[in-house]
């Protein structure tokens, strides 16, 4: 009787065959493999199929590649650079807006600049939501797969998935340093108290994972 | 692979054709050998290769040399254009394989039958490649094929590194699995 059903050996297969599977994981899949000769028959094709995929000789490109790109090249040199067509007419509607709120705001009494400063904030509040809505869906995503492995006992995907978070903030921070050389203070603030908090997970997924183990 | 001449360099962001000739020469197979392996298909490997240099000349005014080695720079420009061509294909037949690309590596231990058995199977293993999901079949391209880590694969599918293993362990036991179904019904080989 060992620890570990088919489906689940199955799904360490791959990491065994690389050298990347955590000790426990690897004593139980080795229990099982010792039992199982589906799953040794399986495991053994599993290579075969990872070394043809591997040992795929390199191919001769075509005679007369080099001259065909070259004058590919040569005639998109020549062609107008294709500029962004539906930035252009964001950009002009955006001026227009802005030109038409100035005059209205300029010309109307207090009744008027109240109700532009609403539609302002309003508007940013949207924005802010607007620019910000993938992150959210990526967060509850991603907070969903990370509570449903809880819930199934699958410690190891659950550290992949916060592994996956942290990658995740990590290149949403350097997209935000990227855009600006001198961010704003105060600025998405949650992002680095959201990385340490997120160590902090994944050390206690860990300690979880050990005394589980 | 050596890094490029900053004389080629310059004169390739000039539009010299006699330099992109050198430059294709140089760096062309590697990029060919990605893209037919996305493709599947001679004709349009070329084809994908031909637009890849294009792109690589629109921006090749970006590239810096602190940026890192230009063959990374190109592979990498190489890899987004490759996925993208080929998740825009509608038309997801299997594509017919070159039997010239899936050629057995002559190996000094083992005899004629062998060699043979094993060249079957290689063939097998990738016509079932092309007959798998776009999904389980990326990561394979990367990993597999293209020798990138998991990583990098990530980064290049936009996914998650956990969506990345698990598909290219999906990939792989579905390949697994044929083979192992393929010698119960005819015997040893594939």
């Amino acid at each position: 009787m060992t620890g570990i059903d088919c489906a689940r050996a199955e799904e360490l297969l791959s990491d065994d065959y690389e050298g990347r599977l955590d000790a426990l994981f690897r004593g139980d899949l080795q229990a099982h493999l010792s039992s199982c000769p589906g799953c040794r028959a399986l495991r053994s094709a599993l290579e075969e199929v990872v070394e043809d995929l591997r040992r795929v000789p390199e191919m001769a490109p075509p005679a007369g590649l080099p001259e065909r790109v070259a004058a590919a090249v040569a005639r998109a040199g020549k062609e107008p650079a294709r500029r962004g067509g539906a930035f252009r007419f964001q950009a002009a509607a955006a001026a227009l807006a802005i030109a038409g709120t100035t005059a209205l705001y300029a010309t109307r009494g207090p009744a008027l600049r109240q109700g532009a400063r609403f539609v302002e904030r309003a508007g940013n509040a949207g924005v802010y939501l607007m620019e910000r809505k993938d992150r959210l869906v990526e967060d509850v995503r991603i907070l969903r797969v990370v509570v449903g492995a809880a819930f199934e006992g699958r410690l190891d995907r659950v550290n992949d998935r916060v592994e996956d978070y942290r990658r995740l903030l990590e290149k949403r921070k350097s997209a935000e340093q990227k855009k600006s050389e001198a961010p704003p203070k105060g600025s998405e603030p949650q992002a680095a108290g959201s990385r340490g908090e997120l160590s902090a997970n994944r050390r206690q997924f860990n300690f979880v994972e050990h005394q589980c183990g | 692979m050596s890094d490029i001449d900053p004389d080629l360099l310059r004169r390739c962001r000039e539009g010299d054709q006699a330099a992109w000739r050198d430059l294709v020469i140089e760096h062309g197979r590697r990029v060919f050998n990605l893209a037919y392996r996305f493709m599947g298909r001679v004709d349009e490997a070329e084809d994908v290769t031909q637009e890849i240099f294009v792109k690589v000349y629109r921006a090749l005014d970006s590239y810096r040399p602190s940026d890192g080695s230009f063959p990374a720079w190109l592979m990498t420009v190489a890899r987004h254009h490759a996925i993208d061509r080929y998740r825009r294909r509608r038309d997801d037949r299997l594509v017919a394989e070159d039997p010239a690309a899936l050629a057995a590596v002559p190996s000094s231990d083992e005899g004629p039958l062998q060699s043979l058995e094993r060249e079957e199977r290689k063939r097998f293993v990738h016509r079932g490649l092309r007959s798998l999901p776009a999904t389980l079949r990326e990561p394979l391209l990367l990993c597999d094929l293209e020798g990138l880590s998991l990583e990098e694969a990530a980064s290049s599918l936009d996914i998650p590194l956990g969506t990345v293993k698990s598909r290219l362990n999906r990939g792989r036991l579905e390949l697994a699995k044929r083979l192992l179904a393929a010698r119960g019904r005819s015997g040893p080989t594939p």
